[in-house]
């Protein structure tokens, strides 16, 4: 599976979130030339990367679940966005602190 | 790291980190640990340290983007499907569970941001997010 960004949409602009409890994300068996874009944030859910190839981040596993990276997975995080207004706000403040805990946690 | 066993406390370790755990693959992984050449040297360590904080911002940013009123809204996402953005900020809130094999597309602008609300209610320890082969 692949994403395509067109229109010069980045990577670090788009957020999936999946607020409290309940299911997980799951990104494997990724081809080579295959990625998935922008910041996974479940920080209390499972993220399971196997072989996954992303252009962001991935912030998960607390109460109790897990976040995996698995063998044959990249994580790369885009490069970071300029804040070029108010819209930008509650994203910039997110990844603030997200990208400290990226470099803590993603393999 | 030389052998699985000496993994076993590193592990540990990393367990008690509050929000995230590593879980290695011992099978796959040993090899590569395995390939220290004479004279070669390890540096670094594990460190624990609080993340409590950067937990406490991961969650409220978490429930900031969850809040926020969608600009569009899908059940689910369709293999091939496109979605169009404007400039600034776009809220795709999905009501049901995502999983995708091909493709998704993703188009707007230099200044488009996009935040996926995946709302499902599908519970813990199932997929509400899949993509894969």
């Amino acid at each position: 599976m692949t994403m395509n960004l067109s229109g010069g949409v980045l990577a670090d602009s788009i957020l999936w979130n999946l607020n409290g409890l309940g299911g997980g994300v799951d990104i494997q068996a990724m081809a080579e030339g295959q990625t998935v874009f922008g910041t996974f944030l479940a920080p209390d859910r499972d993220i399971l990367s196997d072989h996954g190839i992303v252009d962001g981040r991935l912030i998960g596993g607390g109460s109790g679940n897990l976040l995996n990276v698995h063998s044959g997975s990249e994580i790369t995080a885009p490069s970071t966005v300029p804040d070029g207004g108010s819209t930008l706000a509650l994203l910039g403040a997110a990844l603030l602190g997200l990208t400290g805990l990226k470099r803590r946690f993603a393999v | 790291m030389k052998n699985p066993k000496e993994m076993s406390p590193v592990i540990k370790r990393l367990s008690r980190l509050p929000l995230a755990r590593f879980d290695f693959d011992l099978t796959d992984s040993a090899a590569q640990v395995a390939t220290q050449t004479a004279g070669s040297a390890i540096n670094g360590g594990v460190h624990q340290i609080d993340l409590s904080g950067l937990v406490k911002d991961a969650r409220s940013a978490s429930t900031a983007a969850a809040a926020l009123a969608p600009t569009q809204t899908f059940s689910t996402l369709s293999e091939g499907q496109t979605i169009v953005g404007g400039a600034g900020l776009n809220v795709i809130r999905i009501t049901g569970d995502v999983t995708l094999k091909t493709s998704l597309n993703i188009t707007g602008s230099a200044s488009s941001t996009f935040v996926f609300q995946l709302r499902s209610s599908t519970a813990d320890g199932h997929d509400v997010l899949s993509l894969m082969a």
